[in-house]
């Protein structure tokens, strides 16, 4: 399965769960990766959980309701079991 | 091959461009105004189903049609349906074909959608797309050849 954390403002919140979910230790230099994972619709690889769950991080400034569609629509199209998860909504 | 048509809300302009591509709608002539409204989910799509590619059928040379509807935010969802492609999936460039279908939208057609969809005159509003739709069909026959040339 892919497990993807999608932010838009707030992206420590979606990093932060990222890294938790994968058992990383925070980045020291958040500017750093602010900066490597900000392009807009690009779905960053962030590694493999213990399950072997692929995980992935997603920077869209228009999140909603068609977002959520596009991508488990898409993921039935591929043929792909996705987790989307919005840490900002939490 | 996967053949996306895309526009603002999924229920008109992409489901009429997909229905010439399957061969639902004429591409010799200018259909009536009954075949344009049985065309498959022509003004059907509810608001809460934007952003779900629908499956119109597959053509002659095996490639999936779809139609889509993707809100106001088209570039970005654009980018991120052919990122998921690309990243997630690992398709290559030719796995996938978007098209905007938008352009070919008269302010007629606009303020008809809005009105079925948006506020729920589906009379009025069904009267204004689909005549607005017959004016400009040429295109919409020409946007789909050049697809299938294209792909």
């Amino acid at each position: 399965m892919k497990i993807i954390y999608v932010f838009n403002k707030n992206f420590y919140a979606a990093v932060k769960a990222a890294y938790l979910h994968l058992k990383l230790d925070f980045p020291e230099n958040l500017e750093d990766t602010i900066n490597s994972y900000n392009e807009e619709g690009n779905f960053y690889y962030l590694g493999v959980d213990i399950e072997l769950n692929e995980i992935y991080l997603l920077h869209s400034s228009k999140c909603n309701y068609i977002l959520k569609n596009l991508l488990r629509g898409f993921s039935n199209l591929y043929n792909e079991e996705i987790l989307i998860i919005f840490p900002e909504i939490l | 091959m996967k053949i996306i048509y895309s526009c603002y809300g999924g229920a008109h302009s992409s489901i009429v461009a997909s229905a010439i591509h399957i061969g639902y709608l004429p591409a010799d002539r200018v259909p009536t105004r009954k075949e344009i409204l049985n065309a498959p989910y022509y003004d059907q799509s509810p608001r809460g189903v934007r952003g779900t590619p629908i499956y119109m059928g597959t053509d002659e040379k095996l490639r999936a049609v779809y139609a889509l509807g993707m809100g106001p935010y088209r570039a970005e969802y654009t980018k991120i349906a052919y990122n998921f492609a690309f990243q997630l999936a690992d398709k290559n460039k030719k796995d996938i074909y978007i098209v905007n279908v938008v352009p070919l939208l008269s302010p007629q057609v606009k303020l008809g959608g809005f009105m079925s969809r948006g506020m729920g005159i589906i009379k009025l509003g069904r009267f204004l797309t689909v005549s607005g739709i017959q004016k400009r069909y040429n295109l919409f026959i020409k946007l789909v050849e050049d697809v299938k040339r294209r792909c």
